[in-house]
């Protein structure tokens, strides 16, 4: 349906190419969380993996931040229509703290879980060979709070529910469940150039 | 989720920047209170965009629902709702959408509302809901509400009306009624601390700009109102 007399000022041919269906480009960084902003503390913090219920491996911050980095330059798009283009940020390349697990094959997908307890789920390949990350800086800025810092998980590919802010940890799945906002309605892959943005998209 | 048309059966001036649409479905909606909807306009060219908008009606009304947009000078899509859209226009849609940003009766209380200009919008449905829905034990409510005068307050005709009813406590912050800084004119955490120690809210509903949610939520913790006690929706952008 046209919308009569609507001359969308956002409609640019050129960059739109660049922007998924349904979504417009923000200049600068809205925020989306189910709550308030939770405290996270440097030194109890925890970067962990877990397998079933067990804890497989941790990371102190400390230890996290000796790990090698990598940066990530990238679009990102949010479920609310907004995308922002060329963000920067660097972090841990997922496929290091992949190198830590035995059996990995075994897996087909991961939960990230929250301090706030938030939790988002993702298909495993969509993870590896730098497709994900988990970051600690955002345009060469130590990662605000409200953004998700200190670290948080940064999957460009897809929606950037996905990108779990305030990431306390990584569980290895077999099989796929539900995170937090996928259980209320949201897609379970949420891919933005298919508009996956609710059930049945 | 399918896509559907709306008509718009009424428009409301709410203020100087604010209109309130009453829109008419094909189906009946089935919401929440706190639920929104993803709006969807096209131009000629085929150009699409989307912004999504808060459900401000009584869920119990069954054959309208209501948004209210508040205009964003600069903005794309709601100076299109305010100086574009006429009754009688219909409006492509989809929804309800929502996360835990919603309150059922059975949900209990007592509840505090904080609510940043246009922020009301989506507690104003869950006012409605307990004042007029068929639900016998009405929940004790405490809103906050804060905009930058008198002249941008929405739903003012209502809100005069609602505080007839003993179990809804309003009160009222204009942070730029007069040039000088008053604390007192914000939603500060005196008030906070005094409105927690006597109502002693079983969930917190903080809707408005990003900047108003974050303040209000670090209020609140701060306090130490529970954490998961606390349900945000943020509207707009932070830098
Ligand atoms: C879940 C949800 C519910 C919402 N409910 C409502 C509602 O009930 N009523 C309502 O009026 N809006 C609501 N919004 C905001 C709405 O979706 C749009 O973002 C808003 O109408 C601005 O769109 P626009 O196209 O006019 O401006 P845009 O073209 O998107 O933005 C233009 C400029 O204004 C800035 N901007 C965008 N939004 C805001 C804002 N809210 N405050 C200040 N600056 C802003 C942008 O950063 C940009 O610089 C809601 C948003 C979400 C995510």
């Amino acid at each position: 349906m046209i919308s009569r007399n609507f001359f969308g000022k956002k409609d640019n041919p050129e960059l739109n190419k660049r922007l998924p269906p349904g979504q417009y480009i923000e200049k600068s960084f809205p925020v989306l969380t189910a709550g308030p902003t939770p405290p996270v503390d440097l030194n109890t913090w925890k970067f962990e993996i877990r397998i079933g219920e067990n804890i497989d491996h941790s990371w102190s911050w400390e230890e996290f931040m000796s790990l090698p980095k990598i940066k990530i330059h990238t679009d990102i798009h949010c479920v609310t229509k907004w995308s922002k283009f060329d963000t920067n940020w660097e972090g841990v390349s997922l496929d290091t703290i992949f190198e830590k697990v035995k059996d990995l094959n075994k897996y087909h997908y991961l939960m990230a879980y929250c301090y706030g307890g938030y939790t988002t789920n993702l298909p495993l390949e969509d993870t590896q060979n730098g497709q994900a990350m988990i970051a600690t800086t955002f345009e060469g800025e130590n990662l605000s709070p409200e953004h998700g810092g200190p670290a948080r998980l940064v999957v460009p590919k897809l929606y950037f529910w996905k990108s779990a802010k305030w990431i306390q940890g990584i569980q290895l799945m077999e099989k796929n469940k539900a995170g937090y906002w996928e259980q209320y309605g949201y897609h379970n892959y949420g891919d933005p150039w298919k508009e996956q943005r609710y059930w049945n998209d | 989720m399918n896509w559907q048309f709306a008509k718009i059966s009424k428009i409301i001036t709410e203020n100087y920047r604010t209109k309130t649409f009453q829109l008419i479905p094909h189906e009946p909606l089935i919401f929440q209170p706190g639920n929104h909807i993803d709006v969807r306009l096209t131009s000629e060219t085929g150009y699409q965009t989307q912004r999504s908008y808060s459900i401000s009606s009584h869920p119990e009304k069954k054959s309208f629902f209501e948004i209210t947009v508040e205009l964003i000078e600069d903005g794309e899509v709601s100076p299109y709702f305010f100086n574009e859209m006429i009754e009688e226009d219909k409006i492509e849609f989809r929804g309800p959408v929502g996360g835990p940003f919603k309150w059922t009766p059975q949900m209990g209380g007592p509840l505090l509302l904080l609510a940043g200009g246009s922020g009301i919008a989506p507690l104003r449905s869950m006012m409605k809901q307990n004042v007029h829905g068929n639900h016998n034990q009405k929940i004790p409510i405490t809103i906050a509400y804060s905009c930058r005068t008198k002249r941008d307050m929405i739903y003012s005709y209502e809100i005069d009306q609602l505080s007839n009813f003993e179990y809804i406590k309003p009160h009222f912050f204009f942070t730029r009624e007069n040039n000088q800084e008053d604390s007192n004119s914000r939603i500060n955490e005196d008030f906070l601390k005094n409105t927690l120690k006597t109502i002693g809210p079983k969930i917190a509903y903080v809707c408005g700009s990003t900047q108003f949610v974050e303040a209000m939520c670090a209020l609140l913790i701060k306090l130490e109102f529970p954490f998961e006690k606390i349900k945000t929706e943020r509207f707009g952008p932070s830098s």
